[in-house]
C-alpha cells in the first residue's frame, strides 16, 4: 500500500486533531491540572488522598470529589449557606481572623476531613473547628472525647462574604517535598541553612532524607513539608 | 506550493496562537475563540519526561498536563505508522530551522549543509541520544522539568514573557544561527524526542522505498534529504534521522515516477 504526499498531510492532521477531539470528548483532554489532592504514600491508608494537601484552592465539591465527604456535610459543618459546591477554602480565611496561632481556614478543613473519613491527619493546633462541628464528629463516633476538648473552637457567623478577589484561580502545584527529598535538595530549592534548621531541626549530613531527619527530631513530617513547601515558593 | 509546507506553516501559527493567547489570558486579555493553554500543555516531548513519574507514583511533573501525554500517544502512533513525520510536518521548531536553512542554501549556495566533514556528523549524530538519555535520568532523579532551562522549541514561543531561562534563548538563537549553514541543525544533533521517534525507524508500518529497478542513480533523492541521508543506495531506509518528508520520493524530487515511495506492507522488491 503506498501513500501519497497529500494523504499523508490528511493523516497527520487527522490523527493529531482527532484525536485531541476525541480525547476530550471522553474527558481526557485537560490542558489544566486537576485538582486531586497528593495521594498518601505509605501505611495502612496508602492510595487514599491525603487531607493535608487539600489546598485553599479547592471548593467543597473538588474536596466531595476527592475525599468519601460529601458537600452538604461540610457546608453544615462550616455553616456555608449560599452555593456551598463553589465555596472556595480560602474565603474561610479572609472572613475570620486568626486569634493567636489558631485560625478558622483551609487547615481547618483538613482536619475535619481527615477526622470525618477516617483518614489519618497529626493535628498542628492551629486548626479551629466550630462547636457544632466538633459536637457533631463527637456524635458520630468519628472524634474521641480526649480530643475534642483539645481542638479550639469558634462561633460562626450569619453570613459569609465571598469576595471578588479571594477567588483568583490558585494553580495547583504539585509537591517541591516528598517522601525521598534529602536536605541537599532543599538547598537547591534556594532554602537557607537557617530556614532548614528552623523547620525540621538539626541534621547530620546534607545526604540525609529529610522525613528521617523530621523523625528522628519528632517533627510532624507532614507539616514541615508544607512549611517547606512555602518557603521554597518564596 | 506542497502540502507539507502548508501543514507546517499551519501547525506553526496554531501554535504560536496558543502560546500569545495564554500570555494574553494571564495577563487578563485572552481571545475566546483561540485555544488558552500552556506551552507546557502541547509539547509532547513534555510526555516523554513525565512518563516516568507517571507509571511510578501517579504524578505528574511540575507544569505538566496530561494532555502532553495524550499529545505524546497520537505523536507516537503516529510514528510506529508512518516514522516521526511528526518532526518533518508538525513540529514548529523544525520548521523554522528549515525555513532559515532555504535562506541559507541561496547565501551558502554549494557549501549549505558541506561545512561539516563526514566523520564529524557521523559521531556527532549520536549525541541526541546522549541528550535524551540524559535529560530522561536528570527529570526521573528530581521531579523536576530540567529541560526547560535549554529547550529552545519553549524559548521560540515564550521569549517575550521573561519566563524563559537565558540558556533557553542562547539555543534558540544557536540553532537559528546555525541554520543557515546546515539544515536543521537541532533536529541532526541534539533533539531528544527527535532522537526518541527516529527509533520507530527501525520497524515503522510504512517506510521510504526505492526501486533500484527504475531508478536512474541521479542522486536528487540525497541531495534533498534535509536529514543528509542517502536514499539512492537504499532499498528502504532505516536510517534513524529520517522524518518522513517526502521529499526524495516520485512526489517530489526523485524525477521517475513510483520509485521512491512512501510504502506499506510487504515491498514489492524487484
Ligand atoms: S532521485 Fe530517484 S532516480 Fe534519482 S537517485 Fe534518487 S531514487 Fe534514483
Ligand atoms: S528526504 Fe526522504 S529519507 Fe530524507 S528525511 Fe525526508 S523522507 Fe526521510
Amino acid at each position: 500500500m503506498r501513500i501519497k504526499h497529500a494523504t499523508l498531510a490528511v493523516l497527520i492532521v487527522g490523527i493529531i486533531f482527532g484525536g485531541v477531539l476525541i480525547s476530550s470528548a471522553m474527558g481526557l483532554w485537560q490542558t489544566e491540572s486537576s485538582k486531586t489532592p497528593q495521594k498518601i504514600e505509605t501505611g495502612a491508608f496508602a492510595g487514599e488522598g491525603d487531607p493535608v494537601d487539600i489546598r485553599g484552592s479547592y471548593t467543597f465539591s473538588d474536596i466531595a470529589n476527592a475525599f468519601p465527604i460529601s458537600v452538604e456535610v461540610l457546608a453544615e459543618a462550616f455553616s456555608v449557606e449560599e452555593n456551598p459546591a463553589d465555596f472556595q477554602l480560602k474565603v474561610l480565611e479572609a472572613n475570620y481572623p486568626s486569634e493567636g496561632e489558631v485560625e478558622m481556614g483551609t487547615s481547618s478543613v483538613r482536619l475535619f476531613v481527615a477526622r470525618y473519613t477516617g483518614l489519618p491527619y497529626e493535628r498542628t493546633g492551629e486548626e479551629a473547628l466550630f462547636s457544632h462541628a466538633v459536637e457533631f464528629l463527637v456524635q458520630e463516633g468519628k472524634l474521641s472525647g480526649e480530643e475534642a476538648v483539645l481542638i479550639p473552637t469558634m462561633e460562626p457567623k450569619a453570613v459569609l462574604k465571598q469576595e471578588e478577589e479571594t477567588v483568583i484561580e490558585e494553580e495547583h502545584v504539585e509537591p517541591l517535598v516528598k517522601g525521598n527529598t534529602t536536605v541537599a535538595d532543599l538547598f537547591a530549592l534556594g532554602l537557607s541553612e537557617e530556614e532548614i534548621i528552623s523547620v525540621i531541626g538539626e541534621y547530620g549530613s546534607k545526604g540525609e532524607v529529610v522525613r528521617d531527619v523530621c523523625n528522628s527530631n519528632g517533627v510532624a513530617f507532614s507539616a514541615a513539608k508544607l512549611t517547606l513547601q512555602e518557603l521554597a515558593e518564596e | 506550493m506542497k502540502s507539507r509546507r502548508w501543514v507546517q506553516i499551519g501547525f506553526f501559527l496554531f501554535i504560536a496562537a496558543i502560546a500569545v493567547n495564554h500570555g494574553l489570558t494571564e495577563a487578563g486579555g485572552g481571545i475566546s475563540w483561540i485555544p488558552n493553554a500552556s506551552l507546557h500543555a502541547i509539547c509532547p516531548f513534555g510526555g516523554v519526561v513525565t512518563l516516568y513519574t507517571y507509571v511510578t507514583d501517579g504524578l505528574l511533573i511540575k507544569k505538566i498536563h496530561e494532555s502532553s501525554l495524550i499529545l505524546m500517544g497520537l505523536v507516537l502512533f503516529l510514528s510506529i505508522l508512518v516514522g516521526p513525520a511528526f518532526c518533518g510536518w508538525v513540529c514548529p521548531l523544525g520548521s523554522i530551522q528549515e525555513w532559515i536553512g532555504k535562506l541559507g542554501r541561496k547565501l551558502m549556495g554549494k557549501r549549505f549543509n558541506n561545512l561539516i566533514p563526514n566523520r564529524a556528523d557521523q559521531i556527532l549524530r549520536w549525541l541526541r541520544y546522549l541528550i535524551l538519555i540524559r535529560v530522561l535520568m536528570v527529570t526521573a532523579q528530581s521531579v523536576q522539568l530540567v529541560f526547560s532551562a535549554v529547550d529552545p522549541y519553549y524559548a521560540l514561543f515564550q521569549f517575550w514573557t521573561g519566563e524563559v531561562a537565558i540558556s533557553a534563548i542562547v539555543v534558540l538563537l544557536v540553532v537559528l544561527g546555525l541554520s543557515l549553514i546546515v539544515e536543521r541543525p537541532w533536529c541532526r544533533y541534539a533533539c531528544p524526542f527527535g532522537a526518541l521517534l527516529g527509533i520507530t525507524n527501525l520497524f515503522r508500518i510504512f517506510a521510504i522505498r526505492r526501486k533500484p529497478a527504475t531508478c536512474i542513480g541521479c542522486k536528487k533523492c540525497n541531495a534533498v534529504c534535509p536529514m543528509g541521508i542517502e536514499v539512492s543506495t537504499t532499498t528502504k531506509v532505516r536510517d534513524l534521522r529520517c522524518i518522513t518528508c517526502m521529499e526524495c520520493t516520485s512526489d517530489a524530487a526523485c524525477p521517475i515516477p513510483e520509485t521512491v515511495e512512501l510504502l506499506g506492507g510487504k515491498p514489492n522488491e524487484n
